[in-house]
């Protein structure tokens, strides 16, 4: 995977490199991302999207002005018309709205629509990193990476949209709430570091998966200065799957795992009978669950890169992890 | 008020629209003044515009900071000092920690305390409707001299129903049913989780109190913080269900009425509060109290930010969604024994 993806941002930095070494046009600016560097219109007015949660969300959040994105369609649900995941269910936005045009599922979009909206920006994914001449065809296209911190994804995503400035002006707000939370996390639990936490996902085809990197969630544990197992901390890739004889060394003062209402037989209780199947007895010689210390976050909400979930995230945590009493782990 | 809107100056205007213009002009005025009859929570009738452009509100933390999220024109608010907030400066409770909305940063007046409303800035910010709690009820008359004033309860009336009050008074009802919806969505969402982890969540019992030094209170109503324990379907210990008022100071021998699957408190660090010293405070008034009730006993006494909690907007709504879920239903619990 990684080496496919280095190729192709190879090709793509390739491809784009005559244009860059030229120097861009009049109302446009270079812009690096993922893949490259790529000339894109200083203030884009046309912005097509691949995915509602880590693009859509944040353009949404700094009024960027959206054409086209992509979406799902689900049989059941929104009357079999495709909507889009999170910014439907937290922000109420459907196709249609504020002239938002579904392009496609992300996996098998429809160039011809995409064109048709005459874009002068398409911001991707890495996961659609193999269509990217193809959409670099149709308009400047950058790509951004899905796993890295979850502040760094919406800066990139607003500088390309050219509203750094709304990005910059949301952040002095959740640094308040921070410098709050930060407070009384120090005054209830001395030094935070002491706290570790695990994020935690069973599944029953492919056992327990382990995260290191998640959307808000590990942006605030971070920003509080909690920390993951040694085990999960010096994890190589963002996700590793851990067989159940090392399950010891992810043990942790809280278990986190997430769940959805967005698909069937997803939530809480289908996690833990998950656990039950992959790990017999966890409950019992996992120290998190053991005392009541196994938390269960909604997937779909911090996933979306927003602001609004960053905040709501950090109040979760305050509340569950920092202002309730809890049995720590002796290590 | 008589300045002219910029439109219906003379010498921009070519000859041939003159007559449109001149209609125009006479129109607007007429416009501005269309009023509606609106009562208000005192069971006044009150003549309000029908569409206020220039509200003033005294009372930031539950009017202003909703006004501000409605998209509702905000010309003036009362505001709060405190030590450390805002360097000192007056600010716009709830507002501020919601939105970072100040004085300093939009063009909203400060037109004093609302226990002591500056009105002679307040006539100066030219409102055409004033809103305000029955806390500064006492100026009422004073008040109606400068523009329609309308005064609108915020201790006993659920969180909802006073939303919607203040969003009717300002002609901001669509934009509220918009996010009712979207709250709508979210609380469906945590129904489900409530259901699929706590079945019946009538069965789970959360009560809020707090100790201020001899006072012990518990709350019938606490803003977002029992709205949402209503929509999820919890319930509350009988005794505090059945006060009368949002909230009642009961004496100490009624603790065990009191006790619950849950116990909520809050604090809040503008006012040196923090969970810790909130639960010195427990301490101090009730020894063992950690002990002899349920939930703290169990780690399951969980403590808000009230800057999260109070102000009246469906951002905190929400937030309020996600930390009563997580806390209750996305965690096991030792419950509360027959």
């Amino acid at each position: 995977m990684r080496l496919r993806l280095a190729l192709a941002a190879a090709i793509a930095a390739f491809a784009i490199q005559p244009a860059a070494a030229q120097g861009c046009g009049d109302g446009q600016r270079l812009f690096t991302h993922d893949a490259g560097e790529t000339c894109i219109p200083a203030d884009p007015q046309r912005i097509v999207s691949f995915d509602s949660q880590w693009i859509g969300a944040p353009l949404h959040e700094i009024g960027a002005p959206v054409v086209g994105s992509v979406g799902y369609v689900t049989e059941g649900r929104n009357d079999g018309r495709p909507y889009m995941r999170s910014l439907q269910e937290i922000a109420g936005l459907n196709f249609g709205d504020g002239g938002i045009t579904f392009i496609g599922n992300w996996r098998s979009p429809d160039f011809e629509v995409i064109a048709g909206l005459t874009p002068d920006l398409i911001i991707i994914l890495d996961a659609s990193i193999d269509i990217l001449d193809q959409l670099s065809a149709i308009a400047p296209t950058v790509v951004i990476a899905e796993s890295q911190p979850w502040l760094d994804t919406y800066r990139q995503v607003a500088d390309a949209a050219g509203r750094s400035d709304a990005y910059e002006a949301q952040l002095p707000l959740y640094q308040a709430e921070l410098a709050r939370a930060r407070a009384i996390a120090a005054a209830r639990l001395g030094d935070p570091a002491n706290v570790q936490l695990v994020i935690a996902v069973p599944t029953f085809d492919e056992g327990l998966w382990v995260s290191r990197e998640y959307g808000a969630i590990t942006q605030v544990m971070r920003d509080l200065g909690f920390t993951m197992p040694a085990a999960v901390a010096n994890m190589e890739e963002e996700w590793t799957q851990f067989s159940p004889e090392l399950v010891g060394e992810i043990d942790a003062d809280f278990m986190l795992t997430t769940y959805t209402t967005f698909f069937e037989n997803d939530g809480p209780d289908d996690k833990r009978a998950a656990f039950d199947a992959i790990l017999p007895g966890w409950s019992e010689f996992l120290h998190a669950p053991r005392n009541n210390q196994h938390l269960f976050f909604n997937r779909e909400r911090i996933r979306a890169v927003m602001f609004a979930s960053l905040q709501e995230t950090l109040q979760v945590f305050l509340t569950n992890v920092v202002t309730r009493d809890f049995v720590a782990l002796e290590r | 008020m008589s300045a002219a809107p910029t439109a219906c100056t003379w010498e921009r205007i070519r000859p041939l629209t003159r007559l449109l213009a001149i209609l125009m002009c006479l129109a607007l005025p007429a416009a501005a003044q269309d009023t509606r009859g609106f009562t208000d929570d005192q069971g006044r009738e009150v003549q309000i515009p029908a569409a206020p452009q220039r509200i003033a509100s005294i009372c930031a933390e539950q009017f202003t900071t909703a006004l501000y999220e409605l998209g509702a024109p905000v010309v003036a608010s009362s505001g709060r000092t405190a030590d450390g907030v805002n360097g000192g400066a007056p600010y716009i409770r709830g507002a501020l920690t919601v939105f970072d909305l100040s004085f300093e940063n939009s063009d909203i007046a400060y037109v004093g305390d609302w226990k002591e409303p500056d009105l002679e800035a307040i006539a100066a910010a030219s409102p055409d409707l004033i809103v305000i709690s029955e806390n500064t009820a006492a100026v009422l008359d004073q008040l109606t001299a400068i523009a329609p004033t309308v005064v609108l309860d915020y201790r006993d009336t659920p969180w909802l129903d006073r939303y919607r009050r203040l969003a009717d008074a300002a002609g901001r009802l669509p934009k509220f049913e918009r996010r009712l919806a979207s709250y709508n969505r979210r609380l469906e969402a945590g129904r489900i989780v409530v259901a699929d982890a706590l079945g019946d969540p009538s069965q789970v019992s959360v009560a809020i109190a707090e100790v201020f030094g001899e006072r012990f209170l518990v709350y019938r109503e606490y803003s977002a913080l029992t709205e949402v324990i209503r929509d999820l379907g919890f319930s509350m210990p009988p005794m505090i269900a059945a006060t009368e008022a949002g909230f009642t100071e009961i004496s100490l021998e009624r603790l065990p009425e009191v006790d619950a699957d849950f116990l909520i408190g809050t604090y809040n660090v503008f006012f040196d509060q923090t969970p810790s010293s909130q639960r010195a405070a427990f301490e101090a008034l009730l020894p063992m109290w950690d002990e002899v009730l349920h939930a703290p006993r169990h780690g399951q006494h969980i403590y808000v930010d009230r800057n999260m909690v109070r102000p009246l907007s469906f951002e905190m709504l929400q937030t309020t969604l996600a930390l009563l879920v997580t806390n209750i239903a996305g965690r096991d619990f030792v419950p509360l024994p027959e």
